[in-house]
């Protein structure tokens, strides 16, 4: 996609509820909650905003209708989106899109999900008797990440230890953040000797379910220098969707399109990988995150594992190393947790505060450029660049 | 999974997959996979049959006549696989999955990947090698609440 003919589009405001379990909550109220904490960051009214794209994956019907009803019935036009795991950024890129092409001035992407404790996801659907599930193969989201450590094992020799760690940094990165579903201290031993799930993920690499609400308003740069402090800049937005490859219609290939999404978003943005500060990218399970250091080029092909062993990619690694690029300071999938479309948006929301050096303990010196990815199995891949 | 109210079939044998194929109506001897291979020369690309496919995913091919059908081998290659330890309720667990590379009779070339269950071995990692040489065949899982028994293809250490 060449972004040169839309005009420059800025994040006014971010906001998102601590992930976790809310029953007694509905994703309208939720979404409502998310959208209100946007609205007063960026020092704005619901009447400002021209434009809604929402996110819901399990609830898509009317969400963002629905969340207008709780807080405020303005009229504006309301996209609904669902794109698997991607549903989140989905809707924030609709936002970009209505503000880049010049037709609205403000607009607002709001992803949420209410999950409960919903366990597994994938591979069956209806009673087992008539699913190839558990007798040919697996599609479980758990197995199917599985197979894809295990096909980087096979390309590389990564080993489970080295998968195994990237849980221990993300469990600790969420210890410095309060909006986290989980804050909880792990050793590579307490991960390794979990319950399994499915091999080689144990239960502290797969990330949980849960619910949450996230949301960021969008504008262009005349309301961006009106309302906001700091001019944070959307320099890229990517979407992509498997191309055909080797045996892609029986196991998911989970890195071509993020090799093709992060490509075209480095292109639109004119950034290099040496130039980001931090990455939130889709850690759904362990293995995932290893696989997209060298999909994202945080990596060269074939050393992610070194990656980990170096401590690249953790907040406490070596800070003076160029090749240093801590990922997922918010906790990532793991541990911050995954309400499905909550997860795009909320991404959004810890580069923004990275940007802004509003991310307290956790925040990154002199940040200038952040990455965040999200992708769906089905499939769906999206990539933005934030840079200020 | 749907039997037509007015026949009434009787139960009997039912592959879980519309690409396992079973000549014997009442047995799982000579079953086997069957895969669509694209005609165009510069594609040959295969994949699991499906009653319904008309296109070609990898070439756009459309032509009336786009695939040929073609009977998979029975032996394949582990390409990776995973230990399932927890699953849906009503699926035991342990269990082998894998994805399985397998050929195509009459192609020498051609290749397709198999979503089955590695049996023969105990569910444990130390068994299975990424690259090990398999055999695939059918067997009787369970039966449905139709009566029916359900046929799956699985693959065992060659
Ligand atoms: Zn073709």
């Amino acid at each position: 996609m060449n972004n040169e003919s839309l005009r420059d589009v800025y994040v006014g405001g971010v906001g998102m509820i601590k992930f976790g379990r809310y029953p007694e909550e509905n994703v309208a109220t939720l979404g409502a909650q998310a959208v209100q904490l946007a609205l007063a960051d960026g020092g704005m009214q619901l009447n400002d905003i021209e434009m809604m794209a929402a996110g819901c994956l399990y609830q898509t019907n009317m969400i963002g209708q629905k969340i207008l009803k709780e807080m405020g019935m303005t009229g504006i036009p309301v996209y609904n989106v669902a794109n698997a795991c991607a549903t989140g950024s989905t809707a924030f890129r609709e936002a970009y899109f209505a503000v880049g092409s010049g037709a609205y001035d403000i607009a607002l992407a709001v992803g949420v999900e209410q999950m409960g404790k919903r366990g597994l996801l994938g591979g069956i659907t209806g009673d087992p008797a008539y699913s190839p599930e558990g007798v040919m193969g697996t599609g479980t989201m758990p197995g199917v990440f599985g197979m894809a450590g295990l096909e980087h094992s096979r390309q590389y020799g990564t080993t489970i230890e080295q998968f195994a760690q990237v849980s221990v940094k993300n469990h600790e990165h969420a210890m410095a953040n309060p909006l986290s579903q989980y804050q909880v201290r792990v050793s590579l031993e307490d991960v390794l000797n979990a319950r399994m799930v499915a091999y080689p993920n144990t239960l502290y690499m797969c990330c949980p379910t849960g619910d949450g609400a996230a949301a960021a308003v969008v504008m262009s740069k005349e309301k961006a220098k009106q309302f906001s402090r700091e001019l944070i800049k959307v320099a890229a937005s990517a979407l992509t969707t498997d191309p055909y490859t080797d045996r892609v219609l029986t196991f998911p290939d989970v890195n071509t399109m993020t090799v093709n999404a992060a490509r075209e978003a480095y292109e639109q943005a004119g950034v290099s990988p040496q130039d980001l500060n931090s990455v939130e990218l889709h850690d759904c399970f362990a293995t995932a995150e290893v696989l997209h250091y060298e999909n994202l080029q945080l990596a060269p092909k074939g050393e992610a594992g070194r990656w980990v062993d170096e401590k690249l990619t953790d907040l406490a690694g070596p800070q003076g190393d160029p090749r240093w690029t801590p990922v997922n300071t918010s906790g990532g999938l793991l541990s911050k947790g995954h309400p499905i479309g909550a997860t795009g948006v909320a991404n959004i929301c810890e580069i923004t505060w990275q940007l802004r050096g509003q991310a307290g303990d956790r925040q990154v010196p002199d940040h200038k450029a952040g990455m965040a990815h999200t992708i769906g199995l089905g499939s769906a891949c999206a990539v933005h660049i934030l840079t200020k | 999974m749907t039997s037509d109210t007015a026949t009434e079939a009787k139960p009997g044998l039912r592959p879980i997959v519309d690409y396992l194929i079973m000549p014997n109506e009442n047995s799982v001897e000579g079953a086997y996979l069957r895969g669509l291979q694209c005609k165009s020369e510069s594609c040959r690309t295969v994949f699991l049959y499906a009653p319904t496919r008309r296109f070609c995913a990898v070439c756009n091919g459309k032509d009336e006549d786009q695939f040929s059908t073609v009977r998979l081998s029975d032996e394949g290659e582990v390409w990776v696989y995973t230990v399932v330890h927890q699953s849906w309720p009503g699926i035991p667990t342990p269990f082998v999955g894998g994805i399985i590379d397998v050929g195509v009779e009459g192609d020498a070339e051609a290749k397709v990947a198999v979503r089955a269950n590695i049996v023969g071995v105990e569910a444990d990692p130390k068994n299975l090698r990424m690259g090990m040489k398999v055999r695939g065949k059918a067997a009787v899982a369970h039966k449905d609440k139709d009566g029916n028994d359900v046929v799956v293809w699985h693959f065992e250490p060659a």
